[in-house]
Order: structure tokens, then sequence, then C-alpha cells
């Protein structure tokens, strides 16, 4: 059985470990998502030479 | 300046600063004083964040940047979203769970003293050099648009920082960055906005970046493995991870910030914010400057945008050689624009080759126009070897002038006292966070630690200020000495990259070397450091690998000192990652 400190614990790691967004359940998502937007940021930089030419 | 644009500045930073004490009246606990009250939103911590980073001297001397040499600089700022990542993931959680004031008590718990106090110090340090360059930022503003002595700017606007600072506290700060960050970037969109709108009727949008791309300015991304190239795809993304992970995640000023949060998910929705709007910021504010270069195109620029020095220095040099160059700059610079226009003109009717030709005329006229720009510089320390009366060199920085000269010459009434307002309150932003930062690392790692162990609240709340105090008058004094100095923004990088490695690798140790004990990383941490300082004075690398070979150095010379020492067994009441 679990003391009112230690539900208390789990309580906080369950709030913590959901990201309370609606397309993201868990943070590798929101991170997964980061490293998508740094990759299309490069790609749109490195073309932006060729496209003004 | 005029009574508009006066009012817009002092209506707009003032009230802000009365909403911020107004707001956090009456909390006086230490608790509350430098670590807030805890109910801060992940807005709040992400706009806290960008705003510390963001001071004045990222507004103001970053489009001197895109000016002088194109979007480049933005690859400094890739290696941040991994940065973030790791810290919301590993660092975060473990200052959360060891409920700690600074980042450096955390050393503490998992090494011994001495260490925290290396790490506090090394913080201290770079810290305090990097605080006084960006009050030095926009005492510049100030100085050009008031015409004051610039050692008077400087020294009044660090008082009035130092003030709002000891009353505000760090709910303050990060109650008053929001209104503080709405300012800033209403003023630099409206600028950007203006900008377009000055540009010739028949000239596009995408004419402009026509302009900008064929003349050199739109490459953002270089991928050659040059380590002497100040920013490659490589530098900017290894190294840059290195120093955002060390800025972000051990710079008191930072953690700071996401640790006012109640909770570990607004922390990280915090810092996620930052990594997926870090670089589209930085390359907003770069195309600005890129964008003020197509302008001056079309319009006349000064061969030397700090008139002040520029005009001081032919006065009393050789008059006649200031208007030789002043002449022939402003012959090259109109058969440029004859040669733009040409090929504009052919390029929508269509014509390649007559589009081509007259590209590579202006291409060869920009080359000119550059090299007589650096010609005006290289007259600056010439016409007065010696410095001032103080013996100091002057500016050389012409970069850092270019976007107050076009605010000052084309915006509107109004506007101008905005942008100042900007650059103002960038700087009481990221300036307050400093500070609250510089004074709580030295009242919980230093005071409470090593002098007074059993003061009480009120004792360390007093003591908090004093500090406050006494580092805003170390930045004033540093920021004396900062026009000795490159581009600003630079300059700061350079003296985060030389000092950030060690302090790194004393978090990097910690989290995932846990067979290392103190008494290793400590020494290493001081050898890695006098390295790094060896290096910078002997190499000729881009100095955004000192954040890579930083804690390189000190991470392998530590596993070599711990693997001859016997294992250090921890007290049984400290706590470890």
């Amino acid at each position: 059985m679990s003391t009112p400190s230690n539900e208390n614990q789990v309580g906080a790691t369950q709030d913590d470990s959901a990201t309370g967004l609606p397309l993201f359940r868990n943070w590798r998502a929101v991170y997964l998502f980061v490293t998508a937007c740094f990759a299309l940021w490069v790609v749109l930089l490195a073309l932006l030479p060729r496209v003004f030419a | 300046m005029n009574a508009l644009d006066y009012a817009v500045l002092l209506i707009s930073l003032l009230s802000i600063a009365a909403y911020g004490v107004w707001q956090t009246r009456g909390k006086r606990s230490l608790t509350t004083y430098l670590k807030g009250s805890g109910n801060s939103s992940w807005i709040v911590i992400g706009i806290s964040v960008m705003a510390t980073q963001a001071s004045a001297v990222t507004f103001l001397s970053t489009p001197g940047q895109g000016f002088e040499s194109g979007l480049g600089f933005v690859q400094n700022y890739f290696g941040a979203p991994f940065a973030l990542i790791i810290i919301a993931a590993i660092f975060l959680p473990l200052f959360r769970r060891l409920n700690v004031y600074t980042a450096y008590e955390f050393l503490g718990k998992r090494f011994d003293a001495k260490t925290r106090l290396l790490g506090a110090g090394l913080f201290l340090l770079q810290r305090g050099l990097g605080a006084g360059i960006t009050i030095y930022a926009p005492a510049i503003v100030l100085s050009t648009v008031f015409g004051w002595p610039l050692d008077f700017t400087i020294i009044a606007s660090g008082l009035v920082v130092i003030v709002y600072t000891v009353a505000g506290g760090s709910d303050a700060v990060s109650l008053t960055q929001k209104y503080q960050i709405a300012v800033i970037f209403a003023g630099m969109i409206a600028a950007f906005v203006v900008l377009i709108w000055k540009l010739p009727r028949d000239l596009g949008l995408a004419d402009a970046m026509t302009v900008a791309g064929g003349l050199n300015r739109l490459n953002a991304v270089d991928f050659s493995p040059n380590l002497s190239s100040r920013y490659t795809f490589w530098s900017g993304t290894i190294g840059g991870l290195f120093l955002a992970l060390s800025y972000f995640g051990t710079d008191q000023s930072q953690v700071q910030r996401y640790l006012s949060s109640g909770s570990l998910r607004e922390s990280r929705l915090g810092l996620m914010f930052n990594a997926i709007f870090k670089i589209p910021m930085q390359f907003g504010i770069l195309l600005l400057g890129t964008m003020m270069f197509v302008f001056y195109q079309f319009e006349q620029p000064p061969v030397y945008f700090n008139q002040a020095a520029w005009t001081e220095r032919a006065a009393s040099g050789d008059a006649g050689e200031f208007r030789r160059i002043e002449s022939e700059f402003a012959g090259v610079h109109a058969r440029k624009r004859e040669q733009i226009d040409r090929w504009i003109r052919a390029k929508r009717d269509g014509d390649s080759r007559e589009a081509d030709r007259a590209r590579s005329l202006a291409q060869q006229l920009q080359q000119q126009s550059e090299e007589i720009r650096n010609q005006a510089k290289a007259m600056i320390p010439q016409a007065n070897p010696s410095g001032d009366e103080a013996g100091r060199a002057k500016p050389v920085s012409d970069a850092d002038y270019v976007f107050i000269t076009f605010i000052l010459g084309y915006l509107p009434h109004g506007l101008i006292g905005l942008l100042v307002a900007a650059f103002f309150a960038a700087t009481l932003s990221s300036k307050s966070a400093e500070l609250n930062a510089l004074a709580s690392t030295t009242t919980i790692d230093v005071y409470r630690n090593l002098i007074s162990r059993r003061g009480s609240d009120s004792q360390y709340v007093f003591a908090s200020r004093a500090f406050t105090v006494l580092w805003g008058a170390i930045a004033i004094s540093f920021a004396l000495f900062a026009r000795l100095a490159e581009n600003l923004i630079q300059a700061l990088n350079i003296i985060g990259s030389v000092f950030y490695g060690p302090v790194l690798a004393l978090f990097l140790v910690a989290f995932f070397l846990k067979w290392i004990g103190g008494t290793a990383i400590f020494w290493a941490a001081i050898a890695a450091q006098l390295l790094v300082i060896a290096l910078y004075f002997t190499l000729d690398i881009s100095y955004l690998w000192y954040n890579f070979i930083g804690p390189g150095a000190c991470i392998l010379l530590a596993i070599a000192i711990q693997s001859v020492l016997p294992r250090e067994t921890k007290p049984a009441n400290s706590q470890t990652a």
C-alpha cells in the first residue's frame, strides 16, 4: 500500500511524463518533432542562395 | 529624437519596470527572490529563456553582421536545438530532483565543495566579463542618439539596470521579460516593414533577395570542413552544440530561468519553445541586416557608419585623405547602382546573358566598395594610433553602427523611440537575469556556503541585493574596456567559448561518468581551462571549436587522473545523480 507521499510522487511523475500537447503523447515525440524542425530550417537555409542566385 | 520618441521610450520602459516591481511587492523570502514563486507557465519560461539570451547586443550587432557578411552567422545556433533536447531530457530532471538554487550546488552534492566553488568561480568570471559587453551595446545607441560621452552613457545605463534588478528579484525578471520581448519584437518588425517599404518602388521583395543572393549575402550554410572558417555547418552544429549545452545547461542565468517553474513539464516545454524558434529568430534578425545591405545599394551609405568617429578623425588627421576616400566610395557606389539596375532590368526582360554580365560587374564593384570600406576602417586607428586621452584604442567595429545609423536616418519619429526602447528592454531583460544569477551564485555558493551558514532569510536576501550592486559595478568597469573588442556579439561568444568548456565537462562527468570523483575532475578542469586559454592565443581556428576541445580535454584528463587515484567514497548524507 502506498503512502500519501509516494502517491504524490507517482502523480508528479505521471504529470511530468505527459506532455499535455494534443499530437505528442510522450517527450520522445516532442524531441523528434524539434529535430525535424531543425532539419527543415537547414534545408530551407541551404536552398535560399540557390533560389535567389 | 523628438518628444514623441521620448514619450514612447519612457512610457514603454517605465510602465513595464513599475509593473514588475508592483506585482512582486512584499515577496521577500530567499526562495521567492532567487527562484521565483514557482507558478510560471511554459510560455513565460520560454520567453524568459529567450529574453535572457537575446540582449541588446543581439538586436544591435546582429543586423550589422547580416549587413557585413550575410546570413552565415545563423550557423552559430545550429547546435542549440540538440543541446536543449539533452538539457530537457537529462539535466532538468536532476536539477529539479535535488531542488537546488544554483547549478553549482548540484556539483557540490555530486562531487565536493572545491569542485562546486570551481564551477561557480568559472561562471562568475566569464559571466562577469560578458556582463560588461551587454552594458556596452546600448551605451553605443545612447551615445550616438544623444551625443553623450560613451563612458558616461555606460555608467548611466549600468546604474539603471542595477536599480531595476535590486528592486526586482527573480519573479520580477520573469514577469517583465514577456512585456520587454513584446516591445523588442514590435520594434524589430516595425524596422523590417519600414526597410522593405523604403526600397525602390519598382524593386519587389524577390528582386531584393536576388540582389542579396547575387552579392553573396544569402549564403547561410557552409558545409566545407575548413577548421579556420569561423561559421560552418560543422563548427555550428558540433561546437554550437557544446556552446549551447554549456550556456543553457550550466550557466546560472539560464538555469535560474527554467527552474522558476513549478513543474518539469512547463520547464521542458519552455526549452522546446526555444529549440524550435531560436534558429528562425536569428535568421530573421540577420535577414534584416541583409535587407539593409540591399537598401544601401540604392541609397548612398556612409563609407564609415560611425560618423562621429569618422568626423572626429577627419578633423584631427589628414582631412584631404578622408575626403578622397569618401569621394572614391561614392563613385564606386554610383557605378554599382547602375549595374544593379541593369541587372534587374535584364532579368525581368529574360536576357540572362546581359543579366549575368551586369551581375558580374556589380560583384566586382562590390568588392572594390568593400576594399574602400576596409581602407576607411584602417584610417580610424591610423588617425590616432595612440588611442584617446587614456591611451585606449577607439572602437574599430563599424558593423555595430550600421543598424542604429539606419534607424536614425530613415525611421519615422515614434518608431525611433520604439527601437531605442527595444534596445533598452533587451538590456534590462538580459542584464537583470544575469545580475540576478551572479548575485544568486555569490550568495548561495560563496556567502552561504563558506561565510555565513546559519543566516536568516532576510540576511541572505540583503546579501543577494548587495552582490547585485557589486556585480553591476564590475560589469560597468568591464564595459568601459569593451571597446577594445571586435564585433560585440562575437566578443560575447568568444568569451563564452573560452570559459564554458571545462564547466560543461564538470556537469557531463557528473551525469555520465559516475566513477570519477571530485579531486580528479577538479584538477582536470583547471588543466583544461589553462589549455584552452593557451590554444586560443596560439591556434588559428574558429572559436566555436573550443566548446568541443575544452570539455573533451577535461573529460580525458579526468579519466587519466582518476585511473591513478583511489576511488572516493561520498559522505553518507551526500546526494548523487
